[in-house]
């Protein structure tokens, strides 16, 4: 009856264990939003995840300037927990997207958190839009 | 036509090319469009680089180009069919004519080419023998000797590959009228084709993509001036992407400095022609 559902859950709680135990966010919680079938997760990295690269630009220009690093407080990501088995469609991803709160400057993210059987995360930033890759 | 000259695509089995260097170069200004150098030599054919005319385009560009109102495409053979066929004497002899000229400056730059390589070597000779004059003589005789032979058996055959040598033209704008055998736009209406689309109206140029394993290489602007800043793939709106693709996509990508693209556009549901934008997602690796 709500196998589909105890599915979406047990996938969402390993990956919920796994930020929390292997990379230390914090206020981790599942939430579940109007309009979406699966759970959403929601936590705080210990260290700003992800900085746009005219950002970064900005930051390495302070940097030189001031002599010492700007500052990036970390921000709230919302983590959506699939397995790695799983088949997505761009209609799914766009009605992720559309449920989630538009609370950010800047393009929307989600943390898309593939999970497989030996229990490995992998976390891949999704971005609403065509947004410029990072310089790493 | 209107004021900026539309470009004439030719459809060749079921292939898009553009002929002419002016609106290769056009396209390329004004369009963002590339395409891919295809044409070799019949002999001695290049591998796959120093490829030049004519450019071949992809089919979901022909489309953007022909709703952008860019471009047109002409059934090519079936034109030149009928521009051979109909071919009064006095274009046929201009043509003709207009060959020969060509021929004429392609012979005497091949002239020029050949006295000043004469001269060259012959300036050379003198030196050398000048130098070894004080040597041994037998020898100096020997290389002049040699030399001598070579400067007489070396013309002829040049100045005979000259008179047989041919001149075909790049391309046949000049003799085949280019509203010819225009064949009629076709809009696709699916929704295929529609990234591709939407990022040549973004102003993004677009490069094969098979090397980074997707379909397009997206640059920010002239893929001679930049590097590409997605690798990117269309999907349907309802087609089953796997999450594997999407991991390998993005790894793939964020090892070289790209972010992996996947876009399309949902079917509009309401007849009345009202296109639902294209929704896009970047994805880069979020390095943890």
């Amino acid at each position: 009856m709500d196998g589909p559902h105890r599915y979406s859950a047990d996938v969402a709680s390993a990956v919920f264990e796994n930020l929390q135990d292997q990379h230390q966010w914090a206020s981790l919680e599942i939430l579940s939003i109007p309009g979406l079938s699966r759970p959403m997760i929601r936590g705080l990295p210990p260290r700003l995840l992800y900085l746009h690269p005219d950002d970064q630009i900005a930051a390495l220009a302070y940097e030189k300037s001031a002599g010492t690093r700007a500052q990036h407080d970390a921000e709230f990501e919302w983590v959506l927990a699939v397995h790695l088995a799983e088949k997505w469609t761009l209609s799914n991803f766009a009605a992720v997207m559309d449920a989630l709160p538009d609370d950010r400057k800047g393009a929307k993210r989600i943390v898309l958190a593939a999970l497989h059987n030996d229990s490995t995360v992998v976390y891949y930033i999704v971005q609403e839009g065509m947004i410029k890759p990072r310089q790493n | 036509m209107e004021s900026p000259k539309l470009i004439r695509i030719a459809n060749i089995s079921g292939r898009y090319l553009v002929f002419d260097p002016d609106a290769v170069s056009a396209l390329r200004r004004q369009a963002n469009t590339n395409g891919t150098l295809v044409g070799t030599t019949p002999q001695q054919p290049t591998q796959n680089i120093f490829l030049g005319l004519p450019i071949e385009l992809r089919p979901e560009e022909v489309d953007a180009l022909i709703r952008t109102n860019v471009a047109y495409v002409v059934d090519d053979v079936a034109a030149h069919k009928s521009a051979l066929q109909s071919l009064d004497p006095d274009s046929r002899r201009a043509y003709v004519s207009s060959l020969r000229l060509r021929k004429q400056t392609a012979q005497k730059v091949f002239a020029e080419i050949n006295a000043q390589k004469a001269s060259i070597t012959a300036s050379k000779k003198n030196k050398k023998a000048r130098d070894s004059s004080s040597a041994v003589p037998s020898t100096d005789l020997g290389t002049a000797d040699s030399g001598a032979l070579k400067s007489d058996g070396n013309p002829s055959p040049r100045n005979s590959q000259v008179t047989l040598l041919g001149v075909t033209p790049t391309s046949s704008i000049n003799y085949v009228s280019p509203d010819a055998n225009a064949l009629p736009e076709e809009p696709r209406n699916s929704e295929k084709g529609s990234l591709c689309q939407f990022m040549l109206g973004s102003g993004y140029y677009m490069t094969p993509g098979l090397r980074f394993g997707s379909r397009y290489s997206v640059y920010p602007g002239d893929p001679l001036r930049f590097h590409a800043h997605f690798m990117a793939n269309e999907y349907g709106w309802e087609e089953e992407i796997p999450i594997l693709d999407i991991v390998g996509g993005g790894r793939l990508a964020t090892a070289v400095k790209k972010a992996f693209l996947i876009g399309g556009r949902k079917p509009s549901t309401s007849p009345d022609m009202v296109t639902s934008p294209v929704r896009t997602f970047s994805i880069e690796w979020a390095g943890m």
